[in-house]
């Protein structure tokens, strides 16, 4: 294969990616409930955090803020992302994606990159217009690390969003299970509750989840206390949610084509 | 109806059970090629058998029918061929490459219009929806910017192209189905139910949009409950009964299966004179109804001809005929007719 | 009105439907655990805040919470199921009251969130370290089985309005976590004034305050009192709410609602 051909493909790839991203984004915005998720939890939840709390430091403050801003995101992600395949299927269009030339997994990464994308926005919004009216003592995060974490948040998202897409394909009571997951996660997933307030065994599984370590981050980055190897590891567990979820999306769709669970129309 | 199939050579197909009719197989490289493709579901005792030992090609530029009582195996076999199901048994290709072990190449030159409700981004516009259909389907990102307009046009949705899906009415979302099918240049299409749905304006509409398909060398396979379509369109007609293939044959050879060409229904007034002894042989009255003011038979004709007409003609002058309706024996007639010969 | 023989029906058929949407392996092994990590995390939530009564105070809170997600969550989304389903010109022509009918109907939404409180006070409540207050929260929970129905006539109210504009989720979901922040199950009471003035017309705040009384030894029965009046005052609202929607589907030919 040529340079040329490379440039070509990789041209291809982004396209996939950018339209199915952009395709996304406009159902996000013609879809309400997406409110529910990216306005209304993320407010619910400073609030409680601000309002019920006494002598909370400034950096306690940004650390409770950060935490909502990721728990909230975790939520939308797994909803607005894992759910594409299933209203995919619900609309009749399931077919065409896995049977198109595009690499399926090409759109559903960009479907999740659009969803993160838009939700991350909504968010950030919503808890901004919430911490001007309260004006809580905070320290804040440099903005060039805040930015390198909110993109690894992103496609943290989207390549979680590829395995839970799996789950989609897998059963019909995958929003039901995903529910689970996500307030699993915000229990255990080490963001707004840190894992030194689970008992002891529970702590441990907050280490897989790469916004834990995006958490501790963005944490030390708001006190001046850049943690690399929070980010590192944050890297290194998106690269492996990239890795799994596109092996098992593959098998998926496969025993999907075998079994007949994929709708033609 | 012209034989759309590419020059070839007339062959008795290998008789099977009630196989009727002879195969005949193009000397060029077949659009579609189906070998001894089976698909089952569940096992043991629960097996459940779709599809058993069906065989048959597509011509290039040939629009080929795919017939079958609810429960077939029609859809089964579309899903097939589209890529989105594995057959258990058998070998699919499409301009010889095969459909599970090449299936992006099968994929770049198959289209599917599946029709009905479903299958579009409803809170989406129109142009958006062709625009990433046609990115799945592996059109270019500058193909689009000048193929889905002209698409649009095709298919007269220019002035909707911009409304969600869900302001559409039903021949909108299929004119839109169609345009997805069709914007990636096809070699095959695929038509499933294509006219459900549809008003009469609406599906002549789409019939037209078949047809010029054919004369750009698409070869098409069609699956309709409407027999209309496949009157006005096909070439050729498979026909598929409990997963098997039943009967492949020219149109003219299947539309035979009703037994007649046409239907006369003639008025007379009494006194009635004896007609039957001097119908011409093969008119059948096939019923008869006694009013005040005349007599009406239902005559039925085993073929249209100019001879025909005439001893009908000179028949019936020795008659007081008060009306007389004319019918062409209709596909639907041929389709239970070959249902109940196979039962 | 509505024969007796009518509302077993209509009741039964709730029954069956919520059944048929949500299977017992389901219940047993995606909303049940859903409730009790739902519990959890708002308790720890309480905690993390250090809020008021080293967490207890969040545990009750909590129990509040997880009955309206049954109530207001599931109920509200009753109504537009005959909306998708098309089935809602059927309920027009039978005469029935539309209200009565879903009220009647929501009977399993209501007994999954009073059984979601109860799971949550034996498991929730011993693992986050509150086990004697779930013991000492047995007498209240008549007053935890009035808010589930209070809630209730609340999630039917607001699904009706929201019918045919696609919002029934942001409305219900914004009605629930509304209560969140208003009804003092999370949030104290006297922390802000103008939650204070919307909680007072929601449900849950007056069952909640009378719940905390029965845990303090104080006088409750007031509390109660303000709690069916404002769960009355919602079910009279989803009342008039539906009757105004059949009255304008006739008139304007929307069976659908929209």
């Amino acid at each position: 294969m040529g340079f040329a051909d490379i440039v070509r493909r990789g041209g291809t790839v982004l396209d996939v990616v950018a339209m199915s991203a952009r395709m996304r984004i406009f159902e996000l915005l013609a879809t309400p409930a997406t409110l529910v998720l990216t306005v209304i939890q993320p407010a619910v939840l400073l609030l409680v955090v601000l309002l019920t709390g006494e002598g909370l430091t400034p950096a306690g403050t940004s650390a409770l803020v950060t935490g909502v801003l990721l728990t909230a995101f975790w939520g939308a992600t797994v909803r607005g992302t894992g759910a594409v395949l299933a209203r995919d299927r619900a609309q009749g269009v399931l077919a065409r994606t896995v049977t198109g030339t595009m690499d399926a997994r090409l759109v559903v990464v960009g479907k999740g990159l659009g969803a993160g994308l838009l939700c991350i926005g909504q968010i950030a919004l919503t808890i901004a217009a919430i911490l001007l009216v309260l004006r809580p003592p905070m320290t804040v995060w440099h903005p060039g690390w805040l930015v390198v974490g909110l993109a690894l948040a992103l496609l943290s998202g989207a390549t979680v969003g590829l395995l839970i897409a799996c789950l989609f394909v897998l059963t019909r009571y995958a929003m039901q299970i995903s529910s689970v997951l996500i307030y699993g996660v915000y229990v255990l997933g080490g963001m707004l509750i840190p894992p030194e307030m689970l008992p002891g065994p529970l702590g441990w599984l907050s280490s897989v989840i790469s916004l834990h370590w995006l958490q501790e981050f963005l944490t030390g980055s708001a006190t001046g206390q850049v943690d690399l190897s929070s980010l590192s590891m944050a890297v290194v567990l998106t690269a492996g949610y990239a890795v799994a979820g596109s092996l098992l999306f593959t098998r998926m769709v496969t025993r999907a084509r075998s079994e007949a669970t994929l709708d033609l129309v | 109806m012209a034989d759309g199939a590419g020059a070839g050579v007339c062959v008795a197909g290998p008789r099977r059970g009630n196989v009727e009719g002879i195969r005949k197989l193009s000397t060029s490289r077949p659009a579609i090629e189906v070998v001894g493709v089976g698909r089952t579901y569940g096992s043991g005792a629960k097996l459940l058998t779709a599809l058993d030992d069906v065989s048959f090609t597509v011509g290039e530029g040939e629009i080929v029918a795919l017939l079958g009582a609810n429960g077939a195996g029609k859809t089964t076999l579309v899903k097939i061929l589209s890529t989105l199901l594995l057959p258990t048994a058998g070998r699919v290709s499409v301009f010889g490459a095969d459909a599970v072990d090449r299936v992006k190449q099968v994929r770049r030159q198959v289209g599917v219009v599946f029709g009905g409700d479903r299958g579009l981004y409803t809170r989406l516009s129109g142009r958006e929806n062709l625009r990433f259909f046609g990115m799945l389907a592996g059109v270019s990102r500058a193909e689009l910017r000048s193929r889905a307009p002209a698409m649009l046009d095709r298919v007269g949705l220019v002035d909707a192209a911009d409304r969600r899906v869900e302001t559409y009415s039903r021949g909108m979302r299929q004119r839109l189905h169609i345009a997805i099918g069709l914007l990636p240049r096809p070699r095959v299409l695929l038509l499933d139910e294509p006219t459900i749905g549809l008003d009469p304006a609406e599906a002549q509409r789409l019939r037209g949009t078949v047809s010029q398909l054919r004369r750009d060398g698409v070869s098409v396979l069609l699956t309709s409950h409407y027999l209309l379509d496949v009157e006005r369109l096909a070439d050729r007609v498979v026909m598929l009964r409990a997963g098997e293939v039943a009967a492949d044959l020219p149109l003219d050879d299947f539309a035979s299966f009703a037994g007649y060409a046409a239907t006369v229904t003639v008025t007379i007034r009494h006194p009635l004179p004896e007609l039957e002894p001097l119908l011409p042989a093969g008119v059948d009255v096939v019923a008869r109804a006694e009013t005040v003011e005349g007599t009406t038979l239902e005559l039925r004709l085993p073929s249209w001809g100019g001879g025909m007409f005439g001893q009908l003609g000179s028949l019936l002058d020795r008659a007081d005929v008060t009306d007389v309706q004319v019918r062409a024996a209709r596909l639907e007639e041929a389709f239970t007719s070959f249902l109940a010969r196979q039962a | 009105m509505i024969s007796s023989e009518q509302a077993v029906a209509t009741a039964r058929l709730g029954v069956l439907e919520y059944l048929a949407a949500n299977p017992w392996r389901v219940i047993t092994t995606t909303q049940w655990p859903l409730a009790l990590a739902q519990c959890l995390f708002y308790t720890l939530l309480g905690d993390l805040a250090d809020g008021p009564g080293d967490g207890s105070f969040a545990f009750a809170g909590s129990l509040g919470l997880v009955l309206a997600l049954s109530t207001v969550g599931g109920i509200g989304a009753l109504p537009g199921t005959e909306k998708w389903g098309g089935t809602f010109h059927r309920l027009h022509l039978s005469g029935l009251p539309p209200a009565v009918v879903f009220g009647l109907r929501s009977v399993p939404y209501v007994v999954n969130g009073f059984v979601t409180v109860i799971l949550s006070m034996a498991v929730v409540g011993p693992v986050t370290g509150h086990g004697r207050v779930s013991l000492e929260l047995a007498p209240a929970l008549p007053i935890l089985l009035l808010m589930t129905a209070t809630s209730a006539a609340a999630g039917l109210a607001a699904a009706s309005p929201a019918m045919g504009r696609r919002a029934e989720v942001v409305i219900t979901n914004g009605l629930m976590y509304l209560l969140v922040v208003t009804s003092g199950l999370l949030i104290p009471a006297g922390t802000a004034p103008l939650l204070d003035a919307v909680g007072t017309v929601l449900p849950l705040r007056h069952g909640v305050l009378a719940v905390r009384a029965v845990l303090d030894g104080r006088p409750w029965l007031a509390e109660v009192g303000l709690e069916c009046v404002v769960g009355i005052g919602w079910a009279v609202l989803a009342h008039l709410l539906y009757r105004r929607q059949a009255a304008r589907a006739r008139r304007l030919g929307t069976d659908d609602f929209a």
